[in-house]
This record gives structure tokens, sequence and C-alpha cells, in this order.
């Protein structure tokens, strides 16, 4: 269908590439006559008897040579007079095997008939597949199968309804190419005149336009072969003439057709109308559907005859004792016809094409295609001019602009290239100086303002014209927010404790909700979950309201999978419903830990210690040193801590998360343990990030009598905040109360304190907002440093040593 | 009789020496008897307390005290390191492996999360969250996705129970909405986050997964500044060999759109079984802000242009990490969790 020829159009994986690049994406491209390509069309003149063998026999061939030829063959079905496949020495079989020429049992045989199996089609092997209608002897098999055809298969995108068809993808072709443009088929020549069978419409938003065309006397019939193999390579199977040519436009022109049965339509006439309720109608694919207003139909003067756009009625189809045939080539509104689609459940060629958008100007060409088809191949003859409630289309013109597009597409095209690339897709462009005046062609229908006419240049000069400029470069700091930094931080920190992150599904179980309401994190009740209507299943029909589930049944399958020790974590959102909330649903991260199995790895000579309380209780508490918040505030209280118990986590007055033990869920019966803590942006990482000084941990000079840490302590690596160093990497948190013995220590050589930077500075560990708020109070850093140095001598009393097992039980009072 | 003070110093500096130098445990025991037995002259000493004149009876009484305790103190030192040194205990193995503790590690899906976050930090986008309920509005129809929209059928979307227009975000692009519905422009920021469509699990399907979405929007932004900042990212992500491809596409956001192609790695473009053959393998979708976005925001698109992107954090891992199938992230097998962090 292209109008010229050119290199490309010969390569199928270059034209691939081409098309690619134009955004039409290939999926495959499939060449059925390659593998035949050394494979002919063979003519046997005569079969006789092996002389040494029972089962074989001798052939003499025709192969177009000239030559006759000598095959041994010893397939039952040879008979001399019939034509069968031929593969000649030197030539490849589909499964890459070279054939040569052999003596089989002393006589020579120069080449191979062949059956079906071997030439590549299904399994049929019993004996030699013969070419019924032969063409002429030497005939290359896949032109006489047409197989000579390459089939691309393109993944179209939702705006492209213009390439689904042979036509457009041409037009494309011939772009990428650069020869003209293709012309579509003439169709048959119209009477001009009033349309010959009256069609009302309703309403002509929901269908633009209809033409409605008579042909009479058709025949139907077998399909010829041209069209029937072409059909089969495009995935469609042949029903028989009067159908096969409707689908064979559709696929060609890309506009769809309906045929009636011109004599099955009371009253003569056609009404395109929405459906009253109550009316009924059977479809082609033989289901009694109930319509309802929301469906257009095709009627005739008594009842619906057809889903416009979607499918046709049973009882108006094509039979093949049809002999008047009323062709329908409409445009139909795009919504409506996804409207009785997604209703009916109804996805066909047409409907899809309908949904996408389709040429107006493309209804009458349809037609007369189609009548051009039905009679050459059907003998049928045009009856009367054809009905068109809206002949004339007027393309779209948009209003662009040189310097525009340029400035979008980051080039510096000259008017002309713009032109240039634009013509070949059909584009005509008017207008002077910087305005383009582009007429959009109406197949175009995804085109409608001047971005479209960039992307249009864009596909027409290359994407590869695009040159590559980074404007990124500007005075803007990005900084990472206060929440996500936190959640690095106390990700941090979970992963310097030795546990392993997971990321779970949010799509739950609604029973999991329940199951967790008896551990509610940081929150008391059990939180309602959010339900989906339309979940792949059960199990997934809710959103999480809780990160344990999740957790729990990691820790069950790697322990089934073998692994001793789990330690895991998770940082994710949990959804509840909440009224009060902008679309009812609150959405908050939470973090939540487990435990199972041993305390520590295996050494030898140890004895083995499982999980207990105070390891998870341990790891609440080196988060809460590592993120700045107050360590000893955290209390852990153990009320009578039984399976399934749970004891809070505290931070002050603030619950911020639950502790627990499990053992239900770990086959083995082996001991769990699990804490839920919720992060706090008033954590040290968020300060960081979005501070501009306030909460900056600040070093405080130590007041006089109170120690600097123990040499050792200072030696191993103590960082300006208190925090040793652990040597492999930030995040290992020491032990608070051990930083607190540190802190206060032995008296130095000489008996007094030295003077010097302490190193833990709990009075920075407050909340930033009190903290901002004393500030301002203070007016100054200086102000802030006098107070914490006053604090910090009025504190050296209460601080003692701790053993690090025991929870530190402090006052909330202390932090003030 | 000579001045008890003056005893309990000689017997103290006496009884020290002798303790701290015994050569062996038979030698401190004879020390320790002599020193501290009971017919030590120590304990002499204590009992003669009571024939004292009063005024030295306290004093004395704790200088003996004094006395024991030292000698105590000395004997146990001498008597540890004796025993330290003669305990019959193997030498110790060096080659013994030490003793450890458990190794944590970040979710895959983090540290491509952090790495991509950290480029685009460096570009000088900022980061923002978007709520993972969505209404339709934000998720669909102001991203130039009316309702009816044959492109709504490529997004297979979950719907809240009992309505249909609350979904789970298909997409982070419904957080460009929420961003420019917040501020002015010029914006430059990118929202990860989880997305969700519904889907039957498939080795390359998961009903939940992950996206970096990104927008800017400035005066004068062309499609040259996308392909810039997306090379610049694609190579501090997957190395400076790596070459980059717009490839016209469809997103009904943007206009014009277009798939981006990084040149395959492991063949480095000659075509393999990664890459199918092409040499190009398509990591992500891009283009210029569709104006009708604009509009929907009330930006005039006259005056702001701006280019948006989206890219799949499962993409990205599956690509660097060679692994093969989605679900090992959602699995939490420890054994694969642990390696890649």
């Amino acid at each position: 269908m292209v109008g010229g020829d050119a290199p490309l159009l010969h390569d199928a994986t270059a034209l691939a590439d081409a098309m690619v690049m134009l955004g039409l994406e290939v999926g495959s491209i499939d060449s059925p006559g390659e593998p035949l390509r050394d494979i002919v069309v063979a003519h046997v003149t005569d079969v006789q008897p092996h002389p040494n063998a029972d089962r074989l026999r001798v052939c003499q061939v025709d192969d177009g040579s000239g030559t006759p030829r000598q095959v041994v063959c010893g397939a039952p079905n040879v008979e001399a007079g019939h034509s069968y496949p031929l593969i000649r020495p030197g030539g490849r079989l589909p499964g890459g095997d070279v054939i040569g020429e052999a003596k089989l049992r002393g006589v020579l045989s120069q080449g191979m008939l062949m059956s079906a199996r071997e030439c590549g089609f299904g399994d049929e092997h019993k004996g030699l597949m013969e070419i019924v209608d032969p063409p002429a002897a030497g005939t290359p098999l896949a032109d006489a199968l047409g197989l000579h055809d390459t089939v691309f298969e393109f993944e179209l995108t939702m705006n492209r309804p213009d390439c689904m068809s042979i036509l457009g993808l041409a037009r494309e072709a011939a772009a990428a190419a650069k020869v003209p443009a293709p012309v579509p088929p003439a169709g048959a020549s119209l009477p001009a005149g009033e349309g010959a069978w009256p069609v009302e419409i309703e309403n002509a938003d929901d269908c633009p336009r209809y033409t409605a065309l008579l042909v009479r006397g058709v025949q139907d019939g077998p399909s010829p072969a041209w069209m029937r193999q072409r059909l089969e390579a495009l995935g469609q199977r042949s029903l028989g003439l009067l159908v096969d040519i409707t689908n064979y436009v559709l696929l060609e022109l890309g506009h769809p057709t309906h045929a009636f049965d011109a004599t099955t339509l009371q009253g003569g006439k056609i009404v395109v109308r929405r459906a009253k309720a109550g009316e009924r109608l059977t479809t082609l694919d033989g289901v009694e559907r109930a319509l309802s207003p929301r469906d257009l139909v095709i009627a005739d003067a008594a009842r619906p005859v057809a889903l416009a756009g979607a499918m046709g009625g049973a009882d108006t189809e094509v039979k093949p004792a049809t002999r008047d045939i009323l062709i329908e080539s409409a445009v139909f509104a795009p919504l409506v016809v996804r409207q009785t689609a997604k209703a009916h459940k109804l996805s066909t060629e047409a409907s899809k094409r309908f949904e996408r958008g389709i040429d107006p100007d493309g209804a009458r060409r349809a037609s007369a295609r189609v009548a051009q088809l039905l009679c050459e191949l059907a003998g049928g003859t045009i009856d009367g001019a054809p009905t068109d409630t809206n002949p004339v289309v007027t393309p779209r013109r948009v209003a662009a602009s040189v310097t525009r597009i340029n400035a979008r597409l980051g080039l510096t095209l000259a008017r002309a290239e713009m032109i240039a690339a634009l013509e070949p897709f059909g584009f005509t462009v008017g207008g002077d100086g910087d305005a383009l005046d582009v007429t959009v062609p109406t197949v175009r229908v995804d085109v409608a303002e001047e971005a479209d006419i960039a992307e249009e240049i864009g596909r027409g000069v290359g994407y590869d014209r695009i040159p590559t400029t980074n404007a990124n470069v500007s005075g803007v700091t990005a900084r990472i927010p206060a929440d996500i930094a936190a959640r690095r931080a106390l990700r941090d920190a979970l992963v310097g404790c030795g546990l392993v992150e997971c990321v779970s599904n949010a799509l739950a179980s609604p029973e999991d909700a329940a199951r967790v309401a008896s551990l509610p994190v940081g929150q008391e009740g059990a939180a309602e979950p959010v339900l989906l209507g339309n979940a792949l299943g059960r199990e997934s029909s809710a959103l999480r309201t809780s990160l344990i589930p999740g957790l729990v049944r990691a820790v069950d399958r790697n322990r089934r999978l073998g692994v001793g020790d789990v330690r895991l974590f998770e940082i994710g959102k949990v959804f509840r419903l909440d009224a009060a909330r902008e679309l009812g649903v609150e959405e908050r991260i939470e973090a939540a830990a487990v435990l199972a199995g041993h305390a520590a790895p295996g050494f030898p000579g140890d004895a083995p210690r499982d999980v207990a309380l105070a390891d998870i209780a341990g790891v609440c508490e080196t988060l809460c040193a590592r993120l700045g918040v107050d360590a000893p505030q955290v209390v852990l209280r153990c009320r009578r801590f039984r399976i399934g118990s749970r004891a809070r986590v505290r931070l002050g007055e603030t619950i911020v998360g639950e502790a627990w033990r499990a053992r239900s869920a770990d086959r083995e019966g082996a001991r769990m343990r699990g804490a839920g803590v919720r992060p706090t942006s008033r954590c040290r990482g968020a300060d960081r990030a979005t501070s501009r000084g306030a909460c900056v941990p600040r070093a405080v000079p130590l007041s006089r009598g109170q120690a600097r840490p123990r040499a050792g302590g200072a030696a191993r690596g103590a960082g300006l905040d208190g925090r040793r160093r652990h040597p492999a990497g930030r995040g290992r948190a020491v032990d608070p109360t051990r930083t607190l013995r540190h802190l206060r220590g032995p008296a130095g050589p000489g008996g007094h304190a030295q003077p010097g930077l302490r190193t833990h500075v709990p009075v920075a560990r407050v909340d930033p907002g009190r903290r901002r708020r004393r500030d301002r109070r203070a007016g100054s850093r200086a102000g802030t440093l006098a107070r914490a140095r006053h604090r910090g001598a009025r504190r050296r009393h209460p601080l003692t040593p701790h053993d690090p097992r025991i929870p530190i039980h402090r006052p909330q009072k202390e932090t003030r | 009789m000579s001045d008890p003070r003056e005893e309990i110093a000689q017997l103290s500096a006496a009884g020290r020496a002798a303790l701290a130098a015994a050569p062996d445990a038979t030698a401190l025991e004879e020390a320790r008897v002599e020193y501290l037995g009971r017919k030590s002259r120590l304990t002499e000493l204590r009992r003669a307390i009571g024939t004292l004149e009063p005024a030295l009876r306290k004093e004395v009484g704790a200088l003996a005290n004094t006395l024991n305790a030292e000698l105590e103190a000395a004997y146990a030192a001498r008597l540890e390191t004796l025993q330290a040194s003669t305990a019959q205990r193997p030498a110790r193995d060096v080659t013994l492996p030490g003793r450890r503790g458990y190794v944590g590690s970040r979710h895959v899906l983090q540290t491509v999360l952090d790495e991509v976050s950290e480029i685009f930090l460096g570009m000088g986008f900022t980061i923002t969250e978007g709520p993972e309920v969505e209404d339709d509005y934000h998720n669909f129809e102001a991203l130039n996705l009316p309702a009816g929209h044959p492109a709504r059928d490529t997004q297979d979307t979950f719907y809240l129970a009992g309505s249909d227009t609350k979904v789970l975000r298909t997409q982070t692009s419904s957080v460009q909405i929420r961003v420019m519905e917040a501020s002015e422009p010029p914006i430059r920021v990118i929202s990860p986050g989880r997305v969700y469509r519904n889907e039957v699990v498939t080795p390359t399907h998961y009903p939940e997964f992950h996206q970096v979405e990104g927008l800017y929007i400035d005066k004068g932004v062309s499609m040259a500044d996308l392909k810039g900042c997306l090379q610049a990212f694609v190579r501090e992500f997957f190395g400076p060999d790596r070459a980059l491809r717009l490839r016209p596409s469809y997103f009904p956001f943007t206009e014009p759109s277009a798939e981006v192609d990084m040149s395959c790695f492991t063949c480095g473009g000659s075509g393999c079984g990664l890459c199918k053959g092409t040499g190009w393998i398509e990591i992500l979708g891009s283009g210029m802000v569709h104006p009708a976005v604009l509009r929907h925001v009330g930006y005039d698109p006259a005056v702001w242009s701006g280019y948006a992107f989206g890219i799949g954090v499962e993409r990205l891992a599956m690509l660097r990490h060679g692994i093969p199938d989605v679900r090992h992230f959602y699995d939490n097998d420890i054994r694969i969790l642990t390696q890649f962090d």
C-alpha cells in the first residue's frame, strides 16, 4: 500500500527500528516464509518401485528447472500427477539441517519430498504434504502458501487509534522510509444523489456520522486465497466471504463497518437512538442482553438490531443465504461505545477503535471499499446512492509557534524543517513567520494543541536530534525533609542493632486487623481496616493496620527455610479508617522489629541463650539513644509479662510503642520477641536536616567537679555528640547506661575533675519545640549554654551507674 | 613493749612485701599463715588491744583493721596472679573466629531508593511524599485522564470498598498534582512511594510496587533539559558508559512523551538476551508536562513548562542486581534480603 519504494521497506529489522523511533513499539517480527526459502513446489511425473527396497519408491519430479530430477521417497501417499514440497541438495531444512545428494539402497536421490512436519507445520508426518491447486513447479513454497509476508506485531499506545490498521501503519512506514504517503484503495464509485436508505439520528453527539449503503444480489462462498492468507496472518479465521469482507476492510482501513442482511430490517429505515428500558437484543455471540438508556443502539422501525460500535444483532446478521446487504459505516462517540462495551463486557475489534477515536472522514471510504469487494468478489450490485448524515468533515486546525515549539523541544529548528517534519504525517502547514497554522489530518484524533504538534515535529526530526542540556545547576539547595531523615536515622539505628530490613505487602487480610487488635502500636483500641472493593482475593482485600503480621509471617517463613536466628524490622505505612482525615483514611509510618532464635551468634564455649524481653527492650533503648531522644526516658514497664501480654514503651509521658512476645506463630515453638516503636520527628536525624542551628547538639563545657569520660572510653572514639563511634560504622549505638557511667567515671589523676568537653549532652535532647521556645526566651546561644551548664551541674548527683540490663526509670520531671 | 602503731606500720610493709614476693602457691600460703593466720603477730596485736590505754585503743584498732584489709587484698591479688600464671589452660588459639554480633542490612528497594534520592538531591530535587489512598481527581482526572479515557484501562485500579472515587494510587504521578496545588513554581521534586495495580502476581508483575516520580516546573524548561537530567541520573546509577535514548511514546499527562532507553550494560549495545537483541533497555517513562495538567492546577502553560518522569524502583533493582523475579522483593527471605546492602 506504501506509495513508493525504499531500501528500508525491504529490511524488516531496520524498518522495525525506524517504527520504534516513531513511537510504534514492535512486539515481534514474524516471517513465516523465511524457514521455507529453500523449499519449492515440485510436480511428481512418475513413480516406480525401488529395486532394492519394498517401502521406498523412485520418483521423477519436475522442479521447474527443465531437467527431471530423481528423488527416492518412502512416503506411502506419493502419487504421480500430484505436487509436493521439495528441497534440493544444498538446501536448508526449517530445522537448520542441510540436505545433500545421497544414494538410498543404491539409487541416487537428488533431494527430498517433504511432509508437513518437515516443513515446520504441525505434527503431520504420515505422508507427504500435498499441495492442492498447485502453482507452477519451482514456485517457492512460501509463495504457494501465501507466507511470503513479514508480519510485524505492534504494541500501540492508546493515543494512536489511527495506527490500528494496515493503512495507518503504512502511513507511518512511508514517513519513516521517506517515500510518498500510501494511497488507500479507492473503493467502488458510489452514485450521487439522495440517500436511498433513510437514517434517523436521535442525537448527533452520540453518532456524529452514519452512512448506509445497499448492495444487492451478493452470493456468499469461500474467500479468495489472498484474503484468507492475510486474515490468517493477522490472527483471524476465515468465516466466509461476506463476513470476511467487513473484517478485511476493518484491518485494512481501520474503520469498522457492519453488514446487515437488508431483508431482515423492518420498516426500511435505520434509527440510531438510545435503548429504551426493557428492550432486549441477542447479539452475534448468541448472548441475549438487557439494554438500558445507557446503550446506543441501531434500530430498524421496530426494534434494536445492533449495539452501536460494539456488536451486531443475531437476527439481522449476514448468513450464507443473504442476498441483500446494508453496509453500515458510522462514527460513534467514544464515551458512549465505551460505556456499552464496559457494561456488557464486550470488547471487540470495533469497540476498541471507536473508544479510542476514529477518523470521521473514513466512514465513506470504508463503505465504498466494502461495496467494491462485495461487487467484485460476491457478485453484488450497488443499489442507489449511499445515505450519509454528515458528509462534510472539517479538519481541525491548530495554531502553533516556531519559537515555542523549539523551546519545548530544546531545539533550534527553522520553520522549513518543522514543515518538512510534519508533512510526511499528513499535516499541512500554513501561516507565516513564527506562526504555524497546522491543519491536522482527520485520522489524527489525538492531535489537538501545540504541545501535540511539538511531539509530531519531534517524531519527524527524530528524538535523537534533541540535545542534552543540563539546567539543573541552580541556586536551589535540596535537602532531605525531616520526616524522611528521621526514617533514615531510625533505619540506620535498626540496621546497627543487627536487624535485617523487610518489605511486606500493604495488601493484607482484613482478619489481620483483628488479630493485632491486642497489639496496637502506640494506640489504644482496634484500628478499623481500609477495605478494597475489587480485591484479588480475601487475603489481600484490606490495607494493613499494623506491620506486625507481616513480620511474624516473615519470621515463620524464614524459620521454615531453616534460618535459625531471625532479626527483622520494617518501616512502612499502615492504614486505618478515620473519618476526620482527607478521604477518610489515616496513613501513618510505623516501625516494628522482631527477634527470634538466639540472643547472640554462637561462639565456642558460650552457652546459647534465647532472645528475651531484655533483648528487644535493648533494641528500643538503643534506638532512642541513637535518635537523640533522651534514652533514660524510655520506660519499658513490664507488668506480668506473659504470653500474649505486652509492655509499653514510654517516652516520657508518651507511649511510643509496645513490646510483646509471641509464641504461637512459630511452629517449632521457638521463642519470638517483637516490639513496635513509632518513630518520632523529634529525633535528632530530623533536627539535623531541618534546623538552622536551633536543635543541633552543641558541645557543652563540663562544670567543675564533673569528670570527663575515662581515658579508654574517649580513646575508643567518642564523638562530640557523646555517642561512641563503633569502628564498624555509624549506627552502632552504645548502651545509654554505659555512657552514663563513662560520664561519671572515676576521678582523674590528682583526685579532682579535669575541665574539658563533656561528651554526653542530655540537655540537648529535649523536645525541639520546647528547645526553640526556650531559645527564644534566652535570645542567644550563650543563654542556652549557660542554662545547659547550670543544668549539668545540677544533674551531677542524680546520675548513677546502672546495671545495663535494668531498665532505667526516671521521672519525667528530670528533662525539664 | 614497743608502740603498736609502729609495729603495725612495719607489719604492713613486711607483710605486703612477703605476700607480693611469694614465688608460688605454697610460699604464698606460708606467708598468709605468718601474717594473717591465727598465730600471726597481727592477731596477737588485735587481741592485745584491750590491754592498751583507752586513748590508744581506738586508733590502734582502726590501724589493725586497715592492716588486715591491706594484707587480705595483697594476698588475694597475689593468689590471682599466681593462679592465672599457673593455670593449666591450653594455649590461646588465635585462629578461632571472633565473637561477633549480628549484622543488619537495609532492604534492596531501600538501598536503590536511597541512591536514587541522593542523585536527584544532588541535582537540586527535593523529596515529597503523597498519600497511597487517593481520589480519582489526583490519580486520574487532573493528570489528563478524565472519566472514560481509554488509557485508564491500562492501569488496573483498586477501588476502596463502597466507593468509585477512592482508589489506591496507580502511579506516583498523583503527587505531581498535590505538589503543584500546594506550591508556586518553580518546583523541582521527586516523590518516591508505593503504588498499586490490580494484577495477578507473575515474575514481572506484582500488585504493589514502587515508583519515583520526578517533576520540574520552571520557565523555559525544554525536553533537552529532561534528557540532560535523565542522562546524568542513568550515568550516576548505572555507570558512565551508558548511553541514553528517548523514543516517542504516550502518557496522558505528558506531551511530548518519551520512553527512555539505556544502552544495554551486558552487551554494550550489540544485542543480547537481556535487551532482547535490541541493544537497548527500557528503564523509565518521561515527557514534558501536558498543558492540560498545568491548567488543572492553575499554572499558565504559556509561562510555565516542565518535565516529569517516573522510574520503577523494582525495575532498577532487578536490572542492577540481576534479580530475576519481582516476588523476591516481598518474600522477605533473609538469605536474599542480606545480599544487597
